[in-house]
């Protein structure tokens, strides 16, 4: 445990040691002066921002008092960064202050498997020296990147980190995590939904088109929607043999639908009386004898009156 | 035989679900019968542009042989097929191509930019609050008919 322990705070070491060597830059000193010149506090506080050299000597003396082993595979790190060029300067620099550390264990270094912001917390070995050369984290510009100053208000949960590919703790379903997925749908459906402004508000039925996409939305939520189209719904319809606005043709047209439909009903209605009213003479007919009598045409007729 | 992209509607709840759920894009509804020679040519063209008109326009055939499908056949006047019946946001968008019928395209057309033309005007002028829009295809291009009152 003790050796775990050991790698991880070297790796902190290591990360940490780059920071250090920044802050004693004359660079870093530069950058501080131009920024306190142009925003803000007096010079004064110039100090505050900066780490000396002696402070630096005193911290590597103390590292190497730890573990001469484990500092040397943070020096391989450092040697093997010599080619990083955004780093370049402070290698330069460092490279006279870390004479003493053993360049031969280049493969030892071993990745941060745990959050560094506990080691802060757990570790007083490292973290004292940490906190020893950092700045007060309230005196700090925004800008300026306090070394302890990392809150470890996120450092609850010890799953994991970037490195690991943990989720990151505002997506695990903790319940100490601030926002909970239940309050932010509710805050959500708090919020009005806006609705696209990049389309003209001027274009062919806009409000029809807002209040349609409001209606999806509600029915997607599941929410119950009053449906405007019922069976007998028509759009509104410029017809070709009609005048006047859209909205009167298709009135128009519902009237002569429903004349239609009226006139239907009329005339089934009309054939079944009629259906009704000849049964009832068939049967009337059928109750007397029919007399069957021979064709006397008229001449013959005549001829007999005649006679 | 129904078309592999473009859906084909056989009941009225179907023509109005899709006037209502196509918003912001110009809807195209072709009535028609798939044994008319002039519609197969027709849903051949809308096929192919079909997708290239996507981003704006919404392409569906309708049998007019269908029963349910009648009371739109009354209302729109349609007494040719094919024709073509053009919305927007569930307005009916008319285009005057020189012809008796401004309220619909009737007829096929020559080659697919002809039929994505007529959309692009189509949506264009409705993204400007136009309800009516002038064909962009000259006079040769354009189906010719003639428009009888009940049949007289």
């Amino acid at each position: 445990m003790f050796h775990l322990l050991s790698a991880h705070i070297q790796c902190f070491v290591c990360i940490s040691s780059k920071a250090i060597n920044h802050f004693a830059s004359s660079e870093h000193h530069k950058n501080i002066k131009q920024f306190l010149w142009k925003h803000g506090p007096s010079m004064d506080c110039v100090d505050d921002f900066k780490i000396s050299d002696a402070d630096v000597a005193k911290w590597v003396r103390k590292c190497t008092a730890l573990g001469n082993k484990d500092a040397s595979s943070c020096t391989g790190q450092l040697s093997r960064t010599s080619s990083d060029i955004h780093n370049k300067f402070e290698f330069e620099r460092t490279e006279k202050e870390t004479h003493f550390f053993n360049p031969n264990n280049l493969n030892d270094v071993k990745p941060l498997l745990y959050n560094t912001n506990e080691y802060q917390i757990s570790h007083s070995g490292v973290t004292h020296y940490g906190s020893h050369l950092n700045v007060d984290a309230s005196q700090l510009p925004p800008g300026v990147i306090g070394m302890t100053s990392n809150s470890s208000s996120h450092s609850g949960d010890s799953s994991g980190n970037v490195h690991s590919g943990a989720p990151p703790p505002w997506l695990t379903p903790n319940d100490g995590n601030i926002f909970n997925q239940s309050e932010i749908t509710r805050v959500q459906e708090k919020i009005p939904v806006k609705t696209t402004s990049k389309l003209n508000p001027h274009r062919v039925g806009a409000a029809w088109a807002e209040r349609r996409k409001i209606e999806m939305e509600m029915e997607k939520r599941g929410e119950a929607v009053n449906s405007n189209t019922d069976a007998d719904w028509l759009p509104n319809f410029g017809r070709v043999w009609q005048s006047g606005t859209r909205k009167d043709s298709r009135k128009e047209f519902e009237k002569e639908k429903r004349k239609l439909v009226v006139t239907a009903e009329s005339i089934s209605m009309e054939s079944e009386e009629r259906k009704l009213v000849k049964t009832e003479s068939i049967s009337v007919e059928s109750e007397e004898p029919v007399q069957i009598q021979p064709y006397v045409s008229k001449r013959a007729r005549a001829m007999k009156s005649g006679e | 035989m129904e078309s592999v992209l473009l859906p084909t509607l056989t009941k009225k709840e179907e023509i109005d679900r899709i006037i209502n759920n196509t918003i912001d894009k110009v809807l195209v509804l072709r009535f028609g019968r798939i044994s008319d020679e002039n519609c197969l040519l027709l849903d051949d063209i809308l096929e192919k542009s079909a997708r290239d008109v996507s981003k704006f326009a919404t392409v569906a055939l309708v049998d007019v042989d269908s029963d349910q499908v009648q009371v739109y056949v009354n209302y729109f006047d349609i007494t040719l097929f094919p024709s073509t019946v053009f919305f927007f946001n569930a307005h009916h968008m008319k285009l005057d191509s020189g012809t008796a019928d401004h309220t619909k395209w009737v007829g096929k057309f020559h080659e697919k930019q002809d039929f994505i033309d007529v959309v692009e005007v189509i949506f264009r002028g409705a993204m400007k609050g136009k309800l009516i829009v002038h064909c962009p295809l000259p006079p040769e291009r354009i189906p010719k008919y003639q428009l009888l009152y009940k049949d007289v």
